[in-house]
C-alpha cells in the first residue's frame, strides 16, 4: 500500500498523480513554467497561501492539492471555493487530516478528491467512506443559491464527480467547443438561466442565437438553438432556458453547475440585429415567453442606444413570475457603468395573460386597442419613426406582423434592412415557441 | 413565524441521523475523542462538570406553543423537568444522558427544532431582538433577515471549522435590544436616502476576555447583498483569523491586528467578486421570508382602557410597570415574563411552567412567544383585554414577578454550579443579590437597572454591559468577584469600568449595596437612572465609597 490513499466518489484507490513533478507556488511565481510543464505539476499548496496570486496560471493547472494540517483547521475549504470562483477547473485534492465525517464539507467546498495517509485509512476504512459518497445532505446554500424558497434538490454531494475539464469531451474536429459553466441561476420552478465561459475568438452580434447543449446518451452532442442573452461584449455568455418535463436536453441541461463543460457550435445566426433596420427613433421589440432573450443582449449593448432614442421591450406571459429574469435584468440597467446613463430611455412593458396583474392581456390586443400607448404616453407606431423586431411564439409574430403591415412598416433582412425583423428561422422550423426554449 | 417545508424537516431529520452515525463511528474507533469534539459541540453536546448538556437552537428566540410544550416535555423525559433559557436565546437541557441524544434531537426534530450549531467553532444561532414585530420603534421586523441568515449559516460547508465560535445578531430598530454591537456580526436594519431599507454592518464586537465594541463596517448594504456580505467577512476571517491561540481567535483581534481599513480592503476584494456574480438573496427569497413573518391580524382586538383594571389590584399595577411595554398597535401590549423570581435560578423555566406560557400564547396571544438574551421569556402581541387574566394565570404559576428591568432582573452564566470552565459560582451570587434587595424593598425606588454576572472571564453573563457587572475569578483557590460600572448593551454601547480590586463572596454584597447606595443619596431626582447618574459623576465617587479614602482601602 503507498502512503496515500485517495478518496473519490468511486471509493479509495490509488493515487495517479504519481510521476506528476511537484511543485510548490514558488517555483510557479519566480521560474518559468511553460504551460505544458504546468499541465503536468502536482502544485502543492499550504492552506495559508494567497491562492489569488495564482489566477493567470490557473488555466493551465491540472492538479492542485491543499493541506490539511488537524481536523479541526477548516482554511482549506476556504482555499478550495476561492480557486473555483477564480475559475481552476482542474482536480482539486484535499491532503492531510481529513475526517469522514468532512467528505460533505470538502465536496461541496469544491475538491473532488481527499488524500489520507494509510494509517489513517485503516482506521477510517473504505465503508465508512462509502456511506457519506452515498449519503445524500440537503444543502442550504444551493437551494438559496438556486433562488428557490423550496425547491428540494435531488443531487448528491455533486462537486466530487470526475473533474470535467475541457479535455475530457473529444471535440476535436467536430467544429464543436467546451464552454465552462460560470454560474446557474434558477428563476422559478420551471427556468434557469446560466453563464459560460466564452470561448477563445468566439463572436456574435447582440441579438443572435448559437446551438449549445450536452453530449447524449448515444455520445453525439446533444443541441438546441439558444439566444444569448448577454451583450456581444462580455466576456461570458449567458442564457435563459425553461425546463420541459421529460425534454432530452433540459431535463438534464437543469442540473448543470459551476465548472460543467458545455458544448456549443461557435456559429452565431439570427435576425434580430439592428443592421437589419432602417434608422428611426423608436425601437418596439416584441417578445413572448423566452422570446425575450435576444432583447436582453439587445439592452444591454451601447449600441442600441447610439441607433435609437427610446426603445419599448413589451413581454407578454403566462404568469408573473415568468417575467422575473427579464425585470431583474431590466432593472440592472440603470446601475450599468456602461448604459447605465440610458436608463430612462428604456420603457419596459410587461404584461401577463394568465394572473391578475396591472397589465394583463395578449400584447396584440392591447396594441389594437391603444392601450400599451396611453400606459407608456406613447404616440402611436408610425412608419416614419418607428422599427420594432417580433420574438415570441407562431401566433404572436403572425398577430404583430400583420399589425405592423397595416401601419405601414415592412420586413426587413440584413442584405435589405427596412421596418421591422422578426425571429422566423426558428419559429417556423425548430420551435413552436420561441427562441431560447429548447425541448 | 417561519414554517418549515419539506426542505427544512428533511434537512433537520438527516442531522439527527448523521449524529447517530458520529456516535456510532465513535463507538467503533473510526473517530478519536479528539475528532469526535467538534462534531458533538456542533450538535449542541457539551461535557459539563456533572453530566453532559445539550444546548437547543431557538432561531432568534421565537417559539410557538407546540414548541414550547416539546421543550416541557422533553424537560420531563430527558432531564430534570425544568430548563435553562439562556443569554443567546437558546435552552438548555442540565442533565442530559448521551445515550439518549439521539432520540432528543429526533423529538425535536418532530416539532421542527434541532441543536445544530449552538456550540463549536462554526456559525453559532442567530439571535435578535425580542420585541421583534412588536417593538413600536422598528424599521422592519428584522427575523426575515435572521432566518435568512440561519439558513444559510446550517450546514455551510466552508465555514463548519473556523477558527473560533462566530455569533451573528440582528435588529430592526434603533433602540438596540440584541447587543449587536458586541458580536461578531451586527446588523442594524436603516433606510438610505431612497427610503430603501437595507443594514448597517458592525464587526468584531464582542465579550470574553477582550471585550471590543463593533465597529462599523458598512453603513449601508441592500438586502440583496447581505449574504455576499456577511460571506465575505467570514471567508477572510476563515482564512486569515489566528488559530495558534485560542485566546486571540475571535474575529475582533483579526479586525484589531490587521486595523478596521484593511481587514475593510481585504473583505471588500472578496465581496466585490461575490456581488458582480450574483445577488445572493434573490428578491424571491426575500419575499417569501417576509410573508412568512408578516403579522398576525391586529384589527380584531377590542379598545380596552387598561388604567380600569389597575385600579382594581394594586399589584397588577404594579407588574404592569416594569412588565408591560407599548405595542406598535394601540389595543396590544408587548408583556415580559420575568423568569427571575428573587432566590430562584436566573432564566430557569419548570415544565409546567413553559406549558402554562404555551396555553397563554395559544389562548391569548396569536401563539407566539420569544426569548430574551436577558433569559425572561416575552409575549410579543397580547391585547389588552387580556392582560387581566394573563396575569392571574402567571400568578398561579409563580410566574408573576414583576422586576423586568430592576435590579433582581439578573442576567447570570449557570457559573461554577455546572460549568467547567467558571472559576466561580454566580448563580449564588444572582439568588443573594435579587432577594437582598427585594427584602429591603427598594426595588422600585431604584428603578432601571441592569445588573449581570459572569462566573468567568469568557463572559457569558456579559458582565461588560451589565449598569453594574460581576466577573467571577479564582484568586488562589478563592473566589474573586470584580465590579464593573457603566457597561450599556445598547445602541448607546459601552464597556463598563473596573472599579478596582475584587471583593471576596462574602463582601460582594456590601460593595453592591454601597454602590446603589450612593447612587440613592447623589442622584437628583428619581428621573436620573443609574446609568446617567454614573455618566455624570463617573467612577470616583463610587471608588470612594467602596474603597474609602486611597491608603486606607484593604487591598
Amino acid at each position: 500500500m503507498s502512503e496515500w490513499v485517495i478518496i473519490t466518489n468511486k471509493g479509495f484507490s490509488s493515487d495517479e498523480w504519481i510521476g506528476r513533478s511537484v511543485i510548490e507556488p514558488t517555483n510557479i511565481l519566480s521560474d518559468n513554467f511553460g504551460e505544458e510543464q504546468l499541465k503536468k505539476s502536482h502544485l502543492k499548496l499550504g492552506n495559508d497561501f494567497q491562492v489569488e496570486t495564482l489566477k493567470s496560471f490557473l488555466p493551465y493547472l491540472n492538479a492542485i492539492s491543499i493541506e490539511f494540517p488537524s481536523e479541526k483547521d477548516g482554511r482549506g475549504f476556504s482555499l478550495a471555493r476561492r480557486l473555483r470562483q477564480l475559475g481552476y477547473l482542474g482536480v482539486l485534492r484535499a491532503t492531510g487530516h481529513v475526517m469522514v465525517d468532512q467528505y460533505r464539507h470538502a465536496t461541496q467546498s469544491g475538491f473532488n478528491q481527499i488524500a489520507i495517509s494509510s494509517k489513517l485509512a485503516k482506521r477510517m476504512p473504505e465503508p465508512y467512506w462509502q456511506q457519506q459518497i452515498d449519503g445524500f445532505t440537503p444543502s442550504y446554500q444551493e437551494k438559496l443559491q438556486s433562488g428557490s424558497t423550496n425547491s428540494y434538490s435531488s443531487k448528491k454531494n455533486i462537486l466530487i464527480k470526475e473533474a470535467k475539464n475541457i479535455q475530457n469531451l473529444n471535440l476535436t474536429n467536430t467544429g464543436l467547443v467546451g464552454a465552462v459553466v460560470t454560474k446557474v441561476i434558477r428563476w422559478t420552478d420551471w427556468s434557469f438561466s446560466f453563464r459560460v465561459a466564452r470561448p477563445k475568438n468566439f463572436r456574435f452580434q447582440s441579438g443572435e442565437f448559437v446551438m449549445i447543449g450536452l453530449p447524449g446518451n448515444n455520445g453525439k452532442p446533444l443541441l438546441r438553438a439558444y439566444s444569448i442573452t448577454s451583450p456581444s461584449w462580455d466576456d461570458e455568455l449567458e442564457f435563459y432556458s425553461i425546463i420541459i418535463p421529460n425534454g432530452p436536453l433540459t431535463s438534464q441541461l437543469q442540473h448543470i453547475s459551476m465548472g460543467d463543460t458545455l458544448i456549443l457550435n461557435p456559429k452565431a445566426t439570427g435576425t434580430l440585429l439592428l443592421d437589419s433596420l432602417l434608422p428611426g427613433k423608436r425601437l418596439f421589440m416584441f417578445a413572448s415567453g423566452t422570446g425575450i432573450a435576444p432583447f436582453i443582449s439587445l439592452i444591454r449593448d451601447p449600441e442600441i442606444y447610439e441607433k435609437f432614442e427610446q426603445i419599448i421591450l413589451s413581454h407578454t406571459c403566462r404568469e408573473v413570475k415568468d417575467l422575473n429574469y427579464g425585470k431583474s435584468i431590466v432593472e440592472t440597467i440603470s446601475k450599468d457603468p456602461l448604459i447605465g446613463e440610458y436608463a430612462d430611455r428604456v420603457f419596459y412593458y410587461p404584461t401577463v395573460t394568465r394572473e391578475t396583474f396591472h397589465t394583463k392581456g395578449r400584447i396584440t390586443d392591447l396594441l389594437k386597442t391603444g392601450q400599451i400607448f396611453q400606459d407608456l404616453q406613447l404616440t402611436p407606431i408610425s412608419r416614419d419613426t418607428d422599427r420594432a423586431m417580433i420574438c415570441g411564439s407562431i401566433g404572436l409574430n403572425k398577430d404583430i406582423k400583420a399589425f405592423l403591415e397595416t401601419s405601414g412598416l415592412k420586413e426587413g433582412a440584413r442584405n435589405h434592412p427596412a421596418e421591422f425583423v422578426q425571429e422566423k428561422a426558428f419559429v417556423a422550423s425548430l420551435n413552436p415557441i420561441g427562441l431560447g426554449r429548447s425541448f | 413565524m417561519y414554517s418549515y417545508n419539506d426542505f427544512d424537516k428533511n434537512f433537520v431529520r438527516q442531522r439527527v441521523n448523521e449524529f447517530r452515525g458520529q456516535v456510532q463511528r465513535r463507538i467503533d474507533g473510526v473517530l478519536t475523542e479528539e475528532e469526535f469534539l467538534p462534531l458533538r459541540l456542533q450538535n449542541g453536546l457539551y461535557m459539563q462538570i456533572h453530566s453532559y448538556m445539550l444546548r437547543v437552537a431557538i432561531p432568534y428566540g421565537t417559539l410557538n406553543s407546540k414548541k414550547m410544550r416539546q421543550l416541557a416535555l422533553i424537560s420531563e423525559k430527558y432531564d430534570k423537568g425544568y430548563g435553562h433559557f439562556t443569554t443567546r436565546q437558546n435552552i438548555q437541557y442540565n442533565w442530559i444522558k448521551l445515550s439518549e441524544v439521539a432520540d432528543v434531537l429526533a423529538d425535536l426534530a418532530e416539532v421542527d427544532m434541532h441543536a445544530i450549531q449552538t456550540s463549536g467553532n462554526c456559525i453559532r444561532n442567530v439571535t435578535s431582538d425580542h420585541f421583534a414585530g412588536a417593538a413600536v420603534d422598528e424599521i422592519e421586523d428584522p427575523r426575515p433577515v435572521a432566518e435568512l441568515l440561519r439558513q444559510w449559516s446550517t450546514g455551510h460547508p466552508e465555514y463548519a471549522f473556523l477558527p473560533r465560535k462566530f455569533k451573528i445578531a440582528v435588529t430592526g430598530s434603533p433602540h438596540d435590544r440584541a447587543a449587536i454591537a458586541f458580536h461578531d456580526i451586527g446588523l442594524c436594519a436603516v433606510r438610505n436616502d431612497d427610503g430603501e431599507i437595507g443594514y448597517k454592518i458592525y464587526i468584531g464586537g464582542g465579550l470574553g476576555r477582550m471585550p471590543r465594541i463593533g465597529r462599523v463596517l458598512s453603513e449601508f448594504i441592500p438586502k440583496t447583498q447581505l449574504l455576499n456580505y456577511v460571506d465575505s467577512i467570514i471567508h477572510v476571517y476563515n482564512r486569515f483569523g489566528r488559530r495558534d491561540n485560542k485566546h486571540r481567535a475571535r474575529i475582533k483581534i483579526l479586525i484589531d491586528e490587521l486595523g478596521l481599513n484593511e481587514a475593510r480592503r481585504q473583505i471588500y476584494e472578496h465581496y466585490n467578486s461575490l456581488k458582480n456574480e450574483s445577488r445572493l438573496p434573490s428578491t424571491d427569497i426575500i419575499k417569501f421570508l417576509m410573508d412568512e413573518f408578516s403579522p398576525p391580524d391586529f384589527s380584531t382586538a377590542k379598545e380596552h382602557d387598561l388604567e380600569k383594571d389597575f385600579i382594581r389590584s394594586l399589584s397588577l399595577k404594579n407588574w404592569a410597570e416594569t412588565n408591560l411595554t407599548s405595542h406598535r398597535d394601540p389595543n396590544h401590549v408587548i408583556v415580559s415574563v420575568s423568569l427571575k423570581k428573587p432566590g430562584a435560578t436566573p432564566g430557569d423555566a419548570t415544565a409546567k411552567q413553559m406549558r402554562v406560557l404555551a396555553d397563554l400564547a395559544q389562548q391569548y396571544a396569536y401563539d407566539e412567544l420569544c426569548v430574551s438574551h436577558e433569559q425572561n421569556i416575552i409575549l410579543p402581541h397580547v391585547p389588552k383585554e387580556h392582560v387581566v387574566k394573563i396575569y392571574n394565570k402567571l400568578d398561579e404559576a409563580d410566574l408573576a414577578t414583576s422586576n423586568i428591568g430592576m435590579v433582581s432582573d439578573i442576567i447570570s452564566c449557570p457559573g461554577m454550579d455546572y460549568c467547567k470552565l467558571a472559576t466561580a459560582r454566580s448563580i449564588p451570587i444572582a439568588k443573594q443579590i435579587a432577594t437582598r434587595f427585594c427584602e429591603l424593598k427598594t426595588e422600585r425606588d431604584i428603578g432601571p437597572l441592569k445588573i449581570k454576572i459572569s462566573g468567568c472571564i469568557n463572559a457569558c453573563g456579559h458582565h461588560h454591559v451589565g449598569h453594574i457587572g460581576i466577573l467571577g475569578l479564582d484568586r488562589r483557590g478563592v473566589e474573586n468577584y470584580q465590579i464593573t460600572l457603566g457597561g450599556d448593551g445598547t445602541e448607546d454601547a459601552h464597556i463598563g469600568k473596573r472599579t478596582g480590586p475584587g471583593f471576596s463572596a462574602d463582601k460582594l454584597m456590601e460593595a453592591i449595596e454601597t454602590i446603589i447606595n450612593v447612587y440613592l443619596n447623589d442622584r437628583k431626582d428619581r428621573n436620573e437612572t443609574f446609568l446617567n447618574f454614573y455618566r455624570r459623576v463617573g467612577l470616583s465617587p463610587f471608588k470612594l465609597a467602596i474603597y474609602g479614602l486611597p491608603g486606607t482601602a484593604y487591598f
